[in-house]
């Protein structure tokens, strides 16, 4: 699901869910070809909320964050960021990332 | 629903978004910018609805009355296009299709094809008009418009005239030279080709920047920047899915995103290599936006628009220079010559029709890609190996012209692999963009056997015999090549690999 910083704080820190967050700029060729392994996760309908986000049309948080690289993964729980990570990432390393930190 | 309804304003060339949202600093934006989009939110005009205002960049094609829907999808009314290489056997067949389509198309041209086929001694076989009865009889025949300047490329001065003229809403790029052989010749052959492609593709990216940066930038690339890996690992779309991984001592890396390797096959195919380069970094520094077009082996001389009249016919050459395989065989076939099969005729590669080829252009001229993207489409249809279409060509001109045709093993002045193993991914196209093939290689060979046997194109063909024979050695030998082996179709088994095309998930790729 894309977000904005106008839902942020709904989508993201007031979630009751985990969430994993994608920091993408139309620019960058992982953050296209992430896209489908993001959506399949999110499809999955588990335990976990995973959202994505534009890092230069969104730049409030990207701010707040120091967002300086992209993709760049976060992962929040109960509005805490807990983990964040910069590149690219493989399914598998994706979904080890979640089991370790969620 | 069409393949790019959902797309927006970030994908519209109409977008503007210099001075709104000026990210064309390596995504760095500057403090002004920043400052203005935290305090009034990100907004952005519309250089065709100015009426608007600011507003927020998310209407969609489907939403937006600019975009009207076609059978190819959603297409931006009246689109200004401007194709450079507009006279050749592409730029030609486009320029008519999307002038019927309701595209405002431009193009610039300065006879370079026409220039060098006669400079190897042969010529279009199907005869060609000059460019002032093309466009009067385009007119005549389709009621379209198309706006036409003598121009090369690589003059820049009379270029950036022209595109501020124009402010083009997409660039299509066939204005190189596009062939192996000619780049093989000798050193004037190999540096004209890599001068006009390499160069004057570098000095059109800084134009657009400057001029028109919103542009969807069609540039035509080949296949042949692959090569054909011997390991057998996938030719994928330029980059790497997301799922591909490097593993070195025991660890993990996502290769996703990353430009995959390239091997060309020839001085013609690096300057394609480079362009490649050239495209990837203008769209990262300046956020200009590209499809990279891995275009397979064209064959073919049928379009409904081409076909409405003799005058608009596209060239089709078949010296073996400028000849494309299929084209070659066919004409041969007709010559009686033994179709000349390079090597053991193992090679395999990817075709496809100049009608589907169109198609192809037309849809991702519908569907730009976001500012900053650098996208990569294999665009092709079928794989076969050059042997198996000897046989086919042969088959239909034996069937449905009565021609006798046999076939011809030559030694191999290329220097590539005449076995390998060839999986190949074309899924962006199909899956993304909703494409179909539609034309048959046997109706399309059919098409081609009926134009080249009327007596006045058969004069033609004749005429140009001797420029079909390959002479150009890989190694600048000047020799003769060799004739290995002659046989009558049928009587050869397809031996070595089986192409492998991947069109969709369910191949099992990922």
């Amino acid at each position: 699901m894309e977000i904005s910083d106008r839902d942020f704080d709904e989508k993201v820190l007031s979630s009751e869910k985990p969430v994993l967050l994608e920091y993408w700029a139309s620019w960058c060729p992982p953050c296209h070809t992430i896209k489908k392994v993001l959506k399949k996760l999110d499809g999955e309908d588990t335990w976990f909320r995973v959202v994505t986000i534009n890092v230069d049309r969104n730049l409030g948080y990207a701010s707040k964050y120091s967002v300086k690289g992209v993709p760049c993964f976060m992962i929040f729980k109960q509005g805490e960021l807990i983990h964040r990570e910069v590149g690219a990432r493989s399914e598998k390393q994706i979904r080890a990332m979640l089991n370790e930190h969620i | 629903m069409q393949h790019n309804e959902e797309k927006t304003c970030w994908n519209c060339p109409a977008a503007l978004l210099k001075g709104n949202v000026d990210f064309r600093a390596c995504g760095q934006s500057i403090a002004v910018i920043q400052n203005k989009i935290s305090e009034e939110g990100l907004l952005i005009e519309c250089t065709r609805r100015p009426e608007l205002g600011m507003f927020e960049p998310s209407i969609t094609f489907e939403q937006c009355p600019e975009w009207r829907e076609t059978q190819y999808g959603y297409l931006l009314k009246e689109m200004r296009v401007m194709i450079l290489g507009i006279d050749g056997y592409l730029g030609w067949t486009l320029a008519l299709k999307i002038a019927k389509l309701g595209c405002r198309v431009s193009g610039i041209d300065n006879y370079l094809r026409r220039n060098a086929v006669a400079e190897k001694g042969s010529k279009s076989v199907v005869p060609i008009a000059d460019m002032e009865t093309r466009l009067k009889t385009a007119k005549e025949q389709h009621g379209v418009d198309i706006d036409f300047r003598e121009l090369d490329l690589l003059d820049r001065d009379e270029l950036a005239e022209y595109l501020r003229e124009v402010q083009p809403e997409a660039v299509v790029h066939y204005g190189e030279i596009p062939s192996a052989p000619y780049s093989m010749v000798d050193a004037e052959h190999a540096i004209r080709t890599q001068h006009n492609n390499t160069l004057g593709t570098l000095g059109v990216l800084f134009l657009i920047k400057e001029i028109c940066p919103e542009a969807n930038i069609l540039k035509l690339g080949t296949m042949g920047e692959y090569g054909t890996p011997l390991t057998g690992r996938p030719i994928f779309e330029g980059l790497f899915p997301a799922d591909a991984v490097l593993t070195w001592r025991g660890q993990e890396w996502s290769m996703g995103g990353e430009l995959t390797p390239r091997d060309p096959a020839s001085f013609y195919h690096v300057s394609k290599v480079q362009d490649t380069f050239n495209v990837y970094e203008a769209c990262k520094y300046w956020w200009l936006r590209s499809y990279d077009v891995m275009q397979g082996v064209i064959f073919g001389v049928h379009t409904e628009e081409v076909a409405a009249h003799p005058d608009l016919r596209t060239r089709l050459d078949v010296d073996e220079w400028f000849g494309t395989v299929i084209n070659r065989f066919v004409a041969q076939a007709v010559l009686g010559i033994p179709l000349t099969v390079y090597g053991s005729g193992e090679q395999i590669r990817g075709y496809l029709a100049l009608e589907d080829a169109m198609e192809c252009m037309v849809r991702l001229l519908s569907s730009p890609p976001e500012p900053g993207q650098y996208d990569v489409v294999n665009q092709l249809s079928q794989l076969y190996k050059v042997k198996e279409l000897a046989e086919i060509v042969a088959r239909v001109g034996s069937r449905r012209h009565g021609l006798t045709v046999r076939i011809q093993r030559v030694e191999n002045p290329r220097i590539e692999a005449d076995e390998h193993p060839f999986l190949v991914v074309a899924k962006k196209l199909r899956e993304n963009l909703g494409y179909q093939p539609k034309t048959p290689l046997e109706v399309e060979i059919d098409r081609m056997f009926t134009l080249l046997l009327q007596p006045r194109v058969r004069g033609r063909l004749e005429s140009v015999r001797d420029t079909v024979f390959p002479k150009t050695w890989w190694s600048g030998e000047h020799k003769e090549t060799m004739t290995l082996e002659v046989y009558e179709p049928g009587t050869h088994v397809m031996a070595g690999y089986s192409p492998d095309l991947v069109v969709s998930d369910h191949d099992g790729d990922e």
